[in-house]
């Protein structure tokens, strides 16, 4: 489940960094992000300008998390790869942990193959890292108790003023 | 032409309109894309993630639930392909052991899903797709030109009626006139002496008559039917301009105020049927079926005195899930709405306040247990967030919000 707030040490982010570079070099994508289920960006690589990367990684996210609920529909019990076939570019989804999805855009010219390849290598690395920060951001959300576990909530919660059978 | 079956827009209106033949010619092509692939199933949905045609094992899959999640699912797709200027993107889902799917656009609002397993290797399934792909097209362009004809035609119909029944209409009510007052008068009674022109006074008066079947609306438009109305009575040639410009504003406002209802009442619609269906996912696993229904029944018949909306569209499913159905809702909301002289926009706003009672009561029981209450607020706010961009376009979040009201303690709120 995403937590609620995402604290990242230097550390983990200078690990996350270069994991994704390394890859974006090895597998020759365009660009690589790395996200949270709930949709926040967790590193990113050399995603165009022109790209909002939050509103990217929020669609990025939603769309996995739809991609999901479907496979599920077909019995699909551990799903994990997502590809997008464009014109000129393409997306390939792989999900590296219960709460992360990492994204690579490559173009047409690029094989699928070499970037699942690359992918599947970088996968434990950015898992270990990814389970690092969740650790952290799940002993910061028992220290401020009180607050919703469903982070994702956390707004509506904050919200409501009536106390509960209110109704 | 008899049509069977339209596919339709995102947003709901019909684009294509299709005959038996062509389903059956379109659902050949799907059983005949199964049968030379070895795929498990293949479907046709349209973009308001409703069902055309499928082939294969039908059976094995709930075709309904998948092609409603499939719509979804290709509309942010959509907007990915967008972001990065691509025209579209055809998506394909992998699993190595289980099930592979791919989805793809044939035309704007029709999307072919097909379903296979490990046995097939997806770069022939991609050859022999392409090739059912160019047939459905042709097949969907076709079906497209008729309906351009038979709605043109549809069109002609109406107008006619309407000229005809305006005609009866104002026979009658010259002879009410006339009745009234003396012969002279009566005779020049004409709609001449509207003082306006006559293919504006037409107008007018046809769109009078449209708000008087239409009551939601008409409490909506008040002021300017009003004016309208009398414009036909009063005689006042300076008012002509004015009388022209409602007319045309009122139209323009008109129809964005049915497109705002529309996406309003369908974003109810697919929200509240995603909260019942998490809600009662949730319930199983504290009661047996039987209490569930019992308290589902119960909650539903209490969500409203009068009107009850909900009550006249929640049905139970062979299968023993719970759906509202939004086509009984609609109905009951409109009956609701002229007897109450109310707005459509308040109905729907009625309508949530409704959905809100009768599943915040059956979420209250839910919330005396810690488990089941942090599941369902779990669920509800994942179905929340994947909604809350629309919901807040729509001005319908603080609604969807109360519902998590009941399932707040005291002691879990947060300080301001």
């Amino acid at each position: 489940m995403p937590t609620n707030f995402i604290e990242i040490r230097s550390a983990d982010a200078e690990l996350l960094d270069s994991e994704l570079r390394s890859l974006c070099a090895r597998s020759g994508a365009e660009a690589v992000v790395l996200l949270d289920l709930s949709g926040a960006v967790l590193s990113f690589h050399r995603i165009p300008e022109a790209i909002d990367v939050l509103m990217f990684s929020a669609l990025l996210a939603s769309n996995f998390a739809a991609t999901e609920e479907l496979s599920k529909k077909l019995g699909v019990t551990d799903f994990r790869v997502i590809f997008h076939e464009g014109k000129k570019q393409n997306l390939y989804f792989d999900k590296v942990s219960e709460e992360s999805v990492l994204v690579v855009l490559f173009k047409d010219s690029n094989a699928l193959g070499r970037v699942r390849l690359f992918c599947e290598k970088s996968i434990p690395e950015l898992a270990r890292a990814v389970a690092a920060i969740t650790k952290g951001a799940e002993a910061a959300a028992a220290i401020t108790q009180g607050r919703d576990a469903a982070g994702s909530i956390r707004e509506i919660v904050e919200s409501l003023k009536i106390p509960r059978g209110g109704d | 032409m008899e049509a069977t079956i339209d596919i339709r827009t995102a947003d709901g209106n019909v684009n294509i309109l299709l005959d038996d033949a062509q389903v059956g010619a379109i659902r050949e092509v799907l059983v005949d894309l199964c049968l030379s692939t070895m795929a498990e199933f293949s479907m046709l949905i349209d973009a308001a993630g409703r069902v055309v045609a499928q082939g294969g094992e039908v059976a094995a899959f709930d075709s309904e639930a998948i092609a409603a999640l499939a719509a979804g699912d290709l509309a942010t797709t959509r907007q990915l392909a967008r972001m990065l200027g691509e025209p579209e993107f055809a998506l394909l889902f992998q699993h190595e052991k289980q099930k592979n799917l791919f989805m793809t656009a044939v035309e704007n609002d029709a999307i072919l899903i097909v379903v296979f397993d490990v046995e097939t290797t997806f770069g022939a399934l991609r050859l022999r797709i392409r090739r059912s792909i160019s047939q459905l097209q042709q097949i969907l362009h076709q079906a497209r030109k008729n309906t351009v004809v038979a709605l043109a035609s549809a069109s002609d119909a109406t107008r006619r009626t309407i000229e005809e029944k305006e005609e009866e209409h104002e026979g009658e009510t010259a002879k009410v006139e006339a009745s009234a007052a003396t012969p002279a008068a009566g005779q020049a009674a004409t709609a001449a002496q509207t003082g306006l022109p006559e293919q504006l006074a037409m107008d007018v008066r046809k769109a009078v008559a449209w708000f008087e079947g239409f009551k939601g609306w008409e409490v909506m438009f008040k002021d300017e039917v009003a004016f309208m109305r009398n414009s036909l009575s009063r005689n006042r040639p300076e008012e002509v301009e004015n009388v022209r410009m409602t007319l045309v504003r009122t139209r323009a406002r008109l129809t964005e105020q049915k497109r705002l209802l529309e996406a309003k009442f369908r974003m109810v619609q697919s929200l509240y049927q995603q909260f019942l269906s998490a809600l009662h996912a949730v319930m199983l696993k504290a009661w047996t079926a039987e209490v569930v229904d019992r308290a589902m029944k119960a909650a539903f018949a209490g969500a409203g005195a009068k009107f009850n909306m909900i009550n006249a569209g929640a049905q139970k499913k062979p299968d023993g899930g719970w759906v509202l159905e939004f086509g009984a809702i609609g109905k009951q909301m409109v009956l609701m709405c002229h007897a109450r002289e109310m707005n459509y926009q308040d109905g729907v706003g009625e309508l949530l306040r409704q959905l809100n009672a009768s599943l915040m009561a059956l979420s209250a029981f839910l919330a005396e247990n810690a488990r089941l209450r942090e599941e369902l607020i779990q669920s509800w706010g994942r179905v929340f967030h994947h909604y809350a961009e629309g919901l807040k376009t729509l001005d319908l979040e603080s609604e969807a919000l109360e519902l998590f009201r009941p399932l707040v303690r005291p002691g879990q709120m947060p300080k301001a």
